[in-house]
């Protein structure tokens, strides 16, 4: 007997099991555990960061950040503006050795800082093709430093897959990406899988913003667990509130102010149920430093029904004072290329969050 | 289109059963083709067999699951295909490295007889039903359907490791299965 026979042979198994196999599943753990699960990392990122050191505080949530003179890593700062708007999944690169296989993954995040700074302005915007979780960084400790990347290949051969990032966008202590690590890892034991010892080669992902950092590894079946850190007057990076219990995984968030924050969740789970309505948006908010958090019941409105189709997602929010907005990426079906289009639109605030009304915006053609 | 209805056309010898069946599950079957031979003449051309063969089937057989009494006939149909395209060093897919990852279990001997492959069909049933849940539905796609694991991966959403670390898992204790089952000997 040989390879062949034994997978010749997998067709014997049975129409329950396959059909099983076929559904998103949860594993064998309670759905309370897997919502508290992994991480996603979102971020409005304005520019780039200094390059700095920073000495660990006796406190172990405390850093302190100190500019130096010369930077232990230069990374080149590419303007968000200068990241090309794609999908998340902008191709398959045919690999040169067939046991290699590559897929390339480019962050959406300039596309969608370019469209929100327009929407809050009541500019017209581009329809640009966003993807629920496409807007975040990936996040390398490199040269003395934490890096935030636009761009990254998934390598998969034989025994290993990894990443391999390009496209720097901004630049962090070291120590604080170490703290990153172990602040998402042990989330992991704590809530997923009590054994897990991958703290040296976890990936983390994630959204930056101009003073907070909310990271996130890969999802575990669809659900992700944030750690935040903030630092609100550029000298301290701590970690901001606890997020145990917050479903699916995440695709937007921003720290506005030491008690003021914001996470944005999606999810794909329920899209295989039939009563799933997409209009519906999952946005959490607290008031309190991060210690509780209440979702604000975005909801798109009726006029939408039977128009918006899953995907439909919450993106980070982003605000001028009391005046805000939530982008949302939405799709509706394309009978013409049986596929769907996605599209922007959002909801604003002008009372600092307490009440929301949803926009469509001007939208032109990209060019 | 139910699938009742679909199945009622093939068997009144109604010729839209063929037309119905492409509809609602060509891109299925061509996925199913697709992931062995990683080919679009070749997986299209396994899709319209397989509704020549699903047209001699029925009747009589009256699939209890229309969908993957199909997948079994595609998946069939390209694995054939495959193994002769094999023969001429054009292999590919991801069927190459689900067979290189399946002869850490079995190792490389003769092709097994038509009665041999009949109980290691029966055992391979049987062990999967022992598996836990992550590692059954990752083992399944991944030697059922043929799918990358970056497609397993996004499938279930966990990370290309984890999908990594269940098959093994999962290959390992198949190895141990099949060498109880008296399919490997225990020397090898």
């Amino acid at each position: 007997m040989n390879a062949n026979d034994l997978y010749k042979s997998f067709d014997a198994i049975d129409d329950d099991t396959l059909l099983k196999s076929e559904s998103r599943k949860k594993g064998g753990m309670s759905a309370a555990r897997w919502i508290s699960l992994a991480a996603a990392a979102i971020i409005l990122g304005i520019g780039v960061f200094a390059i700095a050191h920073f000495a660990k505080q006796p406190d172990d949530n405390h850093y302190m950040l100190v500019p130096t003179p010369e930077p232990t890593q230069q990374v080149s700062p590419a303007p968000f503006e200068t990241v090309r708007p794609t999908q998340d999944i902008t191709e398959t690169v045919p690999p040169t050795d067939p046991a290699v296989v590559t897929m390339h993954f480019s962050s959406e995040r300039a596309a969608l800082l370019s469209a929100t700074h327009a929407m809050i302005r009541g500019e017209s915007v581009e329809d640009i093709p966003l993807t629920p979780n496409g807007s975040g960084v990936y996040f390398g400790l490199d040269g003395g430093a934490l890096v935030a990347y636009a761009e990254a290949e998934l390598i998969e051969e034989p025994g290993n897959v990894r990443y391999e990032l390009s496209s720097p966008v901004a630049s962090f202590p070291y120590e604080l990406g170490l703290r990153a690590r172990r602040s998402v890892s042990d989330y992991i034991r704590r809530n997923l899988e009590p054994g897990f010892s991958g703290d040296d080669e976890l990936q983390l992902f994630g959204f930056i913003g101009e003073n907070y950092i909310i990271f996130t590894g890969e999802p575990f079946h669809g659900y992700q667990a944030a750690a935040i850190f903030c630092t609100p007057d550029g000298s301290q990076w701590t970690e901001f509130g606890a997020f145990e219990g917050h479903p699916a995984e995440l695709t937007g968030g921003a720290v506005l102010s030491e008690n003021e924050g914001y996470l944005c969740y999606f999810d794909r789970s329920l899209m295989r149920f039939e009563d799933y309505t997409p209009r519906r948006l999952t946005v959490y908010r607290t008031n309190d430093g991060g210690k509780t958090w209440e979702d604000i019941g975005l909801t798109i409105p009726e006029e939408f029904e039977g128009i918006i189709a899953p995907p439909a997602a919450a993106l980070s929010p982003y605000f001028e004072g009391d005046h805000g907005i939530i982008p949302v990426m939405y799709s509706t079906f394309n009978s013409f290329t049986a596929g769907f289009d996605s599209h922007t639109a959002y909801f604003e605030t002008n009372d600092g969050g307490e009440s929301w009304v949803f926009r469509l915006p001007t939208v032109v053609s990209p060019a | 289109m139910t699938d009742e209805r679909i199945i009622e056309l093939y068997f009144s010898r109604d010729e839209t059963a063929i037309s119905e069946t492409s509809l609602k599950y060509g891109a299925y079957c061509f996925s199913v083709a697709n992931n062995i031979l990683d080919n679009r003449d070749d997986s299209e051309e396994c899709v319209n067999s397989t509704w020549f063969k699903a047209w001699n089937a029925m009747p009589p057989t009256r699939p209890n699951v229309l969908k993957l009494f199909l997948a079994r006939i595609t998946r069939s149909l390209a694995f054939t295909r495959y193994t002769e395209r094999a023969a001429l060093k054009r292999g590919g897919g991801q069927a190459a490295l689900v067979l290189d990852e399946l002869s850490e279990c079995i190792g490389d001997g003769d092709a097994a007889t038509e009665a041999e492959l009949n109980e290691l069909r029966k055992a391979v049933a049987a062990f999967v039903k022992t598996l836990p849940e992550r590692e059954r539905d990752v083992l399944v796609r991944r030697c059922f359907y043929t799918e990358s694991i970056q497609s397993i991966a996004k499938r279930y959403g966990i990370s290309g490791s984890g999908v990594m670390s269940a098959l093994s898992r999962a290959r390992k204790k198949l190895r141990e299965y099949l060498m109880k089952e008296g399919f490997i000997d225990e020397r090898k």
